[in-house]
């Protein structure tokens, strides 16, 4: 891992980390699986040997991500709508792409964001998420057939 | 990576666009939180203020891609570009009246992309259509400046009166363009003008009506988008991502499913005339017509090199015969897959002219490969495993076809019941579907996988589904009994789930139904098949919940004590 602290690790890539949470978890709670997942990480008895922590990382936000409870994007996306949190967030929300968002299992969200937004090819997901090339394909291939079903509607 | 649905690409960049800022360092926050048991209100609110700072600029930091040549295109394009601005009409022009000799015009034609108000797309919207247009010029021109009129004939107002309407803002043709083209690729400059007014969709059909409109030219294979000399990475306040060069492929969701690119309405064509275009069409039938005064003088099909939820290109060479210049239309259409009536259809106004070359049948362009379309996949049921036809309605069959995609004939309608299907281990990943080949009852052909699946072991789940529901569940009708257990298991997973009801309900002593749970998030137990039944009620008029027998569907196979594995 060379000579770099966890705080140097984190600060490379904590942005980079955000988004992929921000695509797995939507944008409310990203922030907390992303620091939940390198706890996680730099506490791990093998964190000193990990040769890619950028993977690891990836990872670990992606299981951080899994077992986030599943109906929460929903629920915060009922919240957003029916006005409840109105002004807690700071940020633009595009409750429309979220909406596409949680018709999607937490991994196909992820092989998603890898292959539109980082153009990782399947080999390339299949890497970063230590998964088989097959399964990315398989996840992409129904996540696009759920995203046509809705952006069909 | 192919992409045949920027609509998926877009929605990631938005979703990307709304990441909050990274939190700060967790063991540091850990520490903080320690040492003080509550975290600093004033770091919260630092992070909060630049939070709100940042909103603004990070998603431009966001899209910038890397390592664009911005100088290198301003360098080509003052080099090769050429500037047109509206053409005044030169009638006052002092030098013009003293002209007596009047010059041949030569006379040039492009197609101009602009929204039809009389045919529509499936859901509606007005067809993005080509129009013809003729000009009339002194001196020859390039194809770079006819790429200039072209575009600044899209917010042209003569033919905007004649029933057509753009996305272009009227100011794109009073301020002008520059366009410069360099290995198949325009780079067309407009000015600040060409961002204004609103709204995503207006925005994203401005663009298409770009491209479309620039790549009729040979020598254009794609658009660089560009503002004032500046490449532009993310358009408009409305923030879509133009990543490099667009093509026709990336706006393919605005189309009419039939969409004819050539020939342009108003144009003049003689046989054969070629007619090309892209569509979506079922099973990837493209059928069209030409007529003039009411008689068909030519019909057919052809296929698209996809369909079915895929766009594909069409091309075909069709033959005609007229006397004289006649007005005509040609007609291209999809035949409806329920009535077969025709849906989808564009009308484009021609004109017909004699001579060519009739009689010559030069079909081209239809798809003919001879190897099996997406590539190879590995996982699916094994060679010789027996699986069963899953999450297909009654009142329905599960289409068998003789290779894998709509595309391929049907060869069987398998039953919504079947477990008979016999895996040949083969499968097929296309861009949006899985296929598995196996054999039936002496046929091997290819079902979509989403309808296939393992039976695994029968659970009884009676009191999960009780417990679930809560009190004793009770309805008017079976079906509606099967409908409120189905959701109830369904709940436990994702909005992909699909519901079925794969046998309808019957009545003995017993009240009976089967409903399928399918698209179940884990990769090992794809779904149930739900055995229901359900106890006359006692007043007569219902049923009570009696028992609930869940045979697992799994995906990837079954253990010999039931499990998926």
């Amino acid at each position: 891992m060379g000579e770099m602290t966890d705080e140097e690790i984190y600060r490379k890539y904590a942005d980079e980390l955000v988004r992929f949470s921000t695509g797995l978890v939507g944008p409310f709670d990203a922030q907390d699986v992303v620091t939940d997942a390198c706890l996680h990480a730099f506490g791990a008895k093998g964190w000193a040997e990990v040769r890619n922590p950028r993977a690891y990382l990836y990872r670990s936000v992606l299981n951080q991500a899994r077992s986030h409870h599943r109906s929460t994007l929903r629920r915060r996306i009922r919240e957003m709508k029916t006005a409840s949190r109105p002004t807690s967030w700071p940020y633009e929300v595009d409750l429309d792409v979220l909406a596409a968002v949680d018709r999607l299992s937490v991994r196909q969200r992820a092989v998603v964001v890898l292959t539109y937004w980082e153009d990782l090819s399947a080999a390339g997901v299949a890497q970063q998420l230590g998964i088989s090339e097959g399964s990315v394909k398989r996840h992409l291939a129904r996540a696009r057939s759920r995203l046509r079903d809705y952006l069909d509607e | 990576m192919s992409d045949q649905d920027p609509r998926i690409r877009e929605m990631t960049y938005r979703l990307m666009a709304m990441a909050p800022d990274a939190p700060q360092f967790p063991q540091e926050a850990a520490m903080n939180m320690s040492e003080t048991k509550q975290r600093s209100p004033g770091l919260v609110w630092t992070v909060a203020v630049l939070a709100v700072v940042l909103i603004v600029g990070l998603p431009l930091l966001l899209f910038r891609g890397g390592g664009d040549s911005a100088d290198d295109m301003t360098t080509t394009l003052a080099a090769t570009s050429t500037t047109v601005t509206t053409q005044v009409p030169t009638t006052n022009d002092p030098q013009q009246t003293t002209t007596t000799v009047t010059p041949t015009p030569i006379q040039e034609s492009f197609s101009v992309f602009l929204f039809s108000e009389n045919m529509e797309t499936a859901i509606g919207d007005p067809a993005l259509v080509p129009v013809r247009v003729t000009r009339n010029y002194t001196t020859s021109q390039s194809d770079l400046d006819l790429l200039a009129e072209a575009i600044l004939a899209l917010s042209d107002p003569g033919l905007l009166a004649e029933g057509y309407s753009t996305a272009i803002p009227d100011g794109v043709r009073t301020s002008g363009v520059a366009v410069a083209i360099d290995s198949g690729v325009a780079t067309i400059d407009f000015n600040a003008e060409f961002e204004s007014g609103g709204g995503s969709m207006a925005m994203f059909t401005r663009l298409a009506q770009v491209v479309y409109t620039a790549t009729q030219f040979p020598e254009v294979d794609s658009v660089l988008f560009s503002i004032d000399g500046e490449v532009v990475d993310v358009f408009s306040s409305e923030g879509i991502l133009l990543e490099g060069p667009q093509t026709r492929a990336d706006y393919t969701g605005i189309l009419p499913q039939v969409f004819l690119g050539t020939p342009a309405i108003g144009e003049s064509v003689e046989s054969p005339v070629a007619l090309s275009g892209i569509a979506n069409v079922f099973e990837a039938v493209v059928s069209y017509e030409i007529v003039a005064d009411g008689d068909v003088l030519a019909n057919g099909y052809t296929m698209a090199s996809c369909g079915t939820g895929c766009w594909g290109d069409f091309s075909v060479a069709v033959d005609f015969s007229v006397p004289e210049e006649t007005p005509g239309e040609i007609v291209v259409y999809e035949e409806s897959p329920q009535d077969g009536s025709r849906i989808n259809e564009l009308r484009y106004p021609v004109t017909l002219l004699p001579g060519g070359n009739p009689g010559v049948t030069t079909t081209t362009g239809v798809s003919t490969t001879t190897t099996l379309p997406g590539e190879a996949f590995d996982i699916g049921p094994a060679d010789g495993d027996t699986v069963a036809v899953v999450g297909v309605a009654y009142d329905d069959v599960l289409n068998l076809r003789a290779g894998p995609g709509v595309g391929y004939d049907v060869l069987l309608g398998l039953d919504p019941m079947a477990e008979n299907l016999v895996a040949t281990g083969r499968h097929r990943l296309l861009e949006s579907s899985i296929w598995d080949e196996v054999t039936v009852d002496g046929t091997m052909g290819w079902a979509n996988s989403s309808f296939i699946a393992y039976l695994g072991g029968v659970d009884d789940l009676t009191s999960t589904v009780q417990s679930q529901i809560g009190a004793p569940v009770a309805t008017g009708t079976m079906l509606e009994m099967g409908q409120i257990v189905a959701e109830s298991l369904a709940s436990f997973d994702e909005s992909g789930v699909r519901i079925v009801v794969s046998t309808p309900p019957s009545v003995g002593d017993l009240g009976e139904i089967t409903m399928d749970v399918i698209g179940l998030a884990d990769d090992a137990q794809v779904g149930w098949r739900l055995h229901i039944f359900g106890a006359p009620s006692e007043s007569g008029d219902g049923f009570v919940l009696k028992s609930v027998e869940a045979t697992s569907l799994c995906g990837r196979g079954v253990t010999g004590d039931g499990f998926c594995v």
